[in-house]
């Protein structure tokens, strides 16, 4: 177990630093920096603002300055001739730096705010898309070829067929012009979450459902299931205990990739429902060059969706007592 | 069937070849097009995405109205159905810039029809643009994308996934290590981080190489979902060598091209066609997300992602134009559904276990 | 076909034909079986009929497609219907007709009074849970134990299947243990509560030879200990020999010949067993001679011929094979005791001493005539 965590843990640690380093590659190649867009500057408060941010550094010391070794001003290292206070900041250390476009706060302090919001947001969608997919494929799969099934079906493809903004907007149609249930934007209350959240979460929904579905189609095909039915087991019973096991496999693969889509579908989400959460802050960043938000967003998602991933396989041990904890060639 | 009469002697095996030959079987192919055709939905999806591309493919010769006259004082127009109007004159022939097949189209269809387009049967948008006009001229840009970038990433994605399966040991596992290290990274942000570049340097890359944007949008995309697709290949690649089939080809003499031609890459074809048809639909939901964060096609061209955006962007409290939602929404669901319909008939009929499973049993 | 030369000492041969005048456990008369799929109408099992008497061990033998398997599910209901229709004139369990009875009643009787026990016992087990576990349900739903008064049953259940070391195979998975074990363990779970009948379909063809051994021993025990009847499906002839009393010879879904197990070894009536016969090679014959095998292949469900259904591989086929079905007709032998049926013309009338459409052969030279090649009729 810990040998598995470990070697998880180094695999993630390279993840994270191919990410850093692409991202600040793929920020740093674009001609411009992040105040271009402002009002002209006089040339002296545009240097100040360069010196400040070290813009003026050479790139390679950027990098490291932002990674760790290096550091901002007053916390300098000791190898830099600073007060040596600290010996490493910068990533390793948990620090992300200081953000370009919102002067007086670091993308830590940006981060602490919008992330709680996003983290319900998402979560909330997740749940959404778990319990409404299982309970919808569940019934597709038991009640297979009735009317029930090939409607639910129908509902499923179309929930992937349809970019989630769309489907926001019907819902926006539906519950809060048709019939005014819910708000239409902002966030304060949880009724500003149902409308977002299933949004985000119906096309996920949809794939759970599909995916409960074959799988649990799957399971009941195998050779147990029909020894339960020969020892008299009622059909409950051999449905809960013995096929849904295996059955739901595919749904449990399903919840890494499923986690990124939800932070990915998040920025358009936040959006349309002018929710303040972290997927707005990232937009802006990418596209206003605040090369230090940009990266901090996408450093927070990698680790989560990576943690998640962690999460899943030590799921399938619990499920599968076939499985044991090692990674595969 | 006739009624040879044998005798209970020893194993003739003459006889059985004899009787062996005269059976007629089917190929995996003959059968899965059979399979398919059985499977009523997945086959109306298949001729419904052919009249989609035909429908899209003849777009200059249809009498549309031009996708991109604007008439900025106009507000939204509802729908008038067909029966209420089917053509009125008013036809203004401005596109964008169209390749020289595209143009021979339009002139024909202006010396068959004239002055004459289709009158609003969808609607109009909020600058006089006629909705039916957009959708269909915009599924070419939007199958072009999908097209293009799910191509690059076939390419990308079979290539890789071939060599690792075939080299086999420790480039095969270095090679898989750098995918799952990819998979790993969040992608869309790197696309994102990507396109801003590509707006960075559009003049560069236009002016010096003559690269279309567009281009660029493809093969960006289509780098982003080759990662499944290597995967997928690799995976069927290395149970086909050990497939048991291939080695008794083998012991038959048969040589590697050979086994390579007349074994693998039809297996391979198969998962391949079934992942092909699902990912048009990812790349296209994709496109649609890119339009929305303003990073994919450009005005004037129009998608039926950006259709989807200006629907939602009509959804406000003061004037609900619902035909903008429900005209690219529409067009969307039924070609994605089609999609995906087409993509799992495929599937279940390529896959000899499945169609095994549902009629038979053993004794 | 297989065989296997275990040397079995208890070879049934002289245990006739069992309780014959006691009423039977399990009484099946013209049972039919068909599937109706869209690629046509498939007829699996066409008219079966035979009785189980209590302490007996009736053999079910054929090879895959002839129907032994489905014959045996459909009379537990485990066939799906749709596609599954399952007819007959009678198939009663203790005088109840299991094809009437309401789902739950068929629930009830599931595992209580007839249990099963299939081929795989890697596949038939789930391997998500505890042998414990898939035994302990069994008294949970039968007889309302409790989960830990069903787990230490199960562990005594498990201990007298003989199974070493029953407290930790308990919480053991089916994965952790040999195919023997589990294969015990599938057999302790059938006789949980002690079911009247015991269906094995194919119990040992998964299983290595010397484990086949103790598997069948073990049958053999229980059906000692608990008077159990056993109906053995098997397409081995040696597991035949070693544990049948009478054995039922199944091809493309029909009984074709039954007798005890000792009058069929030592004179196979129909064509068809003579066939299954001579195809067990020799440990005594010359090795260099060519293996005997039936020419031909079973026929395709989904498209039956007129006449017997195995005419077209039979060197003896007269001209009336291909047009009437023959029926499985009583056939008294000189010097027999106990039934004997077989469903062929040209058997029964040999037999008889006559002819079966007015061609004289003579009744002893007929037997011999048919050339089996070069091994002898019986293992």
């Amino acid at each position: 177990m810990i040998r598995f965590v470990a070697r998880r843990f180094v695999a993630f640690v390279l993840t994270l630093w191919a990410v850093v380093t692409l991202s600040f590659a793929l920020m740093h190649a674009v001609r411009g920096g992040p105040f271009d867009g402002e009002r002209a500057l006089s040339p002296a408060i545009e240097a100040n603002l360069n010196a400040r941010y070290h813009l003026d550094w050479p790139l390679w010391k950027q990098y490291a300055a932002y990674v760790g070794p290096l550091n901002w001003d007053e916390h300098r290292a000791r190898i830099l001739g600073g007060d040596g206070t600290r010996l490493t900041g910068g990533v390793l250390a948990g620090d992300l730096g200081p953000s370009f476009r919102y002067r007086d706060l670091t993308v830590n302090d940006v981060l602490a705010q919008s992330l709680p919001i996003s983290l319900t947001l998402g979560a909330v969608a997740l749940v959404f898309a778990l319990v409404v997919g299982l309970a919808a494929g569940l019934a597709s799969a038991l009640w297979r070829g009735s009317a029930l099934d090939v409607s639910l079906r129908l509902f499923a493809t179309l929930g992937i067929a349809l970019p989630n903004f769309v489907i926001a907007g019907l819902l926006v149609l539906t519950f809060v012009f048709w019939l005014p249930w819910f708000p239409v934007a902002g966030y304060g209350s949880w009724r500003h979450l149902v409308l977002p959240a299933c949004a985000l979460g119906l096309p996920f929904a949809a794939y759970v459902a599909r995916l409960t579905r074959t799988g649990m189609l799957d399971a009941l095909g195998h050779d147990w299931i029909r020894t339960a039915h020969a020892k008299g087991l009622p059909p409950r019973v051999v449905v809960l205990r013995h096929a849904l096991r295996s059955g739901i496999v595919p749904v449990v693969s399903y919840l890494g990739p499923a986690t990124a889509g939800i932070l990915t579908g998040s920025l358009v989400i936040e959006r349309i429902f002018a929710i303040p959460g972290t997927g707005s802050h990232f937009v802006n960043s990418a596209l206003n060059r605040d090369y230090t938000l940009a990266m901090g967003v996408t450093i927070l998602y990698t680790t989560l969706v990576c943690a998640l991933n962690v999460l899943v396989d030590v799921a399938y041990t619990w499920l599968d007592p076939r499985v044991a904890l090692e990674d595969d060639a | 069937m006739s009624a040879p009469r044998w005798n209970l002697a020893p194993s003739n095996v003459d006889a059985a070849l004899v009787e062996a030959a005269g059976a007629r079987g089917t190929g995996p192919w003959t059968d899965a097009w059979r399979a398919l055709r059985r499977n009523r939905v997945a086959s109306f999806a298949l001729w419904f995405l052919v009249g989609v591309g035909l429908v899209s493919a003849l777009a200059p010769l249809l009498p549309l109205p031009s996708p991109v006259a604007l008439r900025l004082l106009d507000q939204p127009a509802p729908p008038t159905p067909p029966w209420t109007s089917f053509l009125e004159p008013g036809f203004v022939p401005e596109y964008w810039e169209l390749g020289p097949i595209d143009r021979a189209l339009v002139s024909v269809r202006q010396s068959l029809f004239g002055d004459l387009q289709t009158a609003h049967w969808l609607g109009t948008d909020g600058k006089g643009r006629d909705l039916l006009s957009r959708i269909v001229w915009g599924s070419r840009t939007s199958i072009g994308v999908a097209w293009m970038a799910t191509l690059t990433s076939l390419l990308i994605g079979v290539t890789w996934g071939a060599l690792a399966g075939l080299l086999g040991g420790r480039v095969d596992a270095w090679m898989m290590r750098v995918v799952d290290l990819l998979y790993s990274l969040p992608f869309v942000f790197l696309v994102i981080f990507l396109i801003t570049i590509v707006n960075g340097w559009k003049d560069v890359l236009v002016g010096r190489f003559g690269i279309d944007r567009e281009v660029l949008f493809y093969v960006s995309i289509g780098a982003v979902y080759w990662l499944t697709m290597a995967r997928v290949v690799r995976g069927q690649v290395l149970s086909l060598r050990r497939a048991e089939f291939v080695e008794a080809a083998r012991q038959m003499g048969a040589s590697t091209p050979r086994i390579l031609f007349a074994h693998v890459v039809p297996n391979v074809l198969s998962i391949v066609i079934v992942y092909l048809t699902l990912s048009i639909p990812a790349v296209m939901l994709f496109e649609s997300f890119l339009s929305f964060l303003g990073l994919g096609i450009e005005p004037p061209r129009v998608s039926w992602g950006l259709l989807a955006v200006d629907g939602a962007d009509a959804i406000n409290p003061l004037r609900v134009d619902w035909w903008l939602v429900a005209g690219p929404a529409a067009a969307m669901a039924t070609t994605l559904l089609a999609l995906n319909v087409l993509g799992d008939g495929l599937r279940d009929a390529l896959d000899p276990k499945l169609r095994a499973r549902s009629g038979g049993t053993s004794t | 076909m297989s065989t296997q030369h275990t040397s079995t000492q208890h070879t049934k041969t002289d245990r006739g034909t069992g309780g014959s005048t006691s009423s039977p456990v399990l009484d099946v008369v013209d049972l039919r079986v068909r599937f109706e799929t869209d690629r046509g109408v498939v007829r699996a099992v066409e008219g079966v009929t035979f009785e189980l008497h209590a302490g007996e061990t009736v053999g079910l033998v054929g090879e895959s497609g002839s129907g032994k398997s489905v014959t045996n599910l459909a009379l537990l209901g485990l066939l799906p219907r749709p596609p599954a229709v399952v007819e007959a004139a009678r198939a009663a369990l203790l005088g109840r007709d299991l094809l009437r009875l309401s789902p739950r009643e068929l629930r009830a009787v599931r595992g209580r009074e007839i249990a099963l026990i299939f081929q795989d016992p890697m596949t038939a087990l789930n391997p998500f849970l505890t042998i414990g576990r898939q035994l302990g349900e069994v008294l949970e739903t039968h007889e309302n134990a409790t989960r830990d008064a069903a787990r230490s049953r199960a562990r005594s259940a498990l201990a007298d299947v003989g199974i070493p070391d029953p407290d930790r195979i308990v919480d053991a998975y089916p994965h952790e243990m040999s195919g023997g074990m589990r294969q015990r363990a599938m057999i302790a779970m059938a006789l949980l509560c002690k079911p009247k009948v015991l269906i094995a379909d194919e119990p040992t063809t998964a299983l290595d030879v010397t484990v086949q051994a103790q598997i069948l021993e073990l049958l053999r025990d229980v059906q000692r200990r608990h008077g159990t009847g056993i109906v053995l499906v098997t397409h081995s002839l040696g597991v035949v020999a070693g544990t049948c009393d009478r054995v039922l010879v199944m091809y493309a879904g029909r009984v074709v010949e039954t007798a005890s197990t000792a009058r069929l070894f030592e004179s196979p009536l129909h064509p068809y067993t003579r066939g299954l016969m001579a195809s067990v090679p020799s440990l005594t014959g010359d090795p260099r001679a060519r293996l005997a095998s039936i020419p031909g292949t079973p026929p395709d469900p989904a498209a039956p011929l007129p006449g017997c259904a195995f005419a077209p591989r039979c060197s003896v086929a007269i001209e009336r094979c291909g047009r009437d079905v023959p029926a499985l007709d009583r056939i008294v032998l000189r010097g027999d005791e106990g039934q004997r049926a077989a469903a062929c013309f040209v058997a029964g009338a040999e037999l008889a001493g006559g002819s079966a459409n007015g061609t004289t052969t003579g009744a002893k030279n007929a037997r011999q005539d048919v050339d089996f090649g070069a091994t002898g009729a019986a293992p």
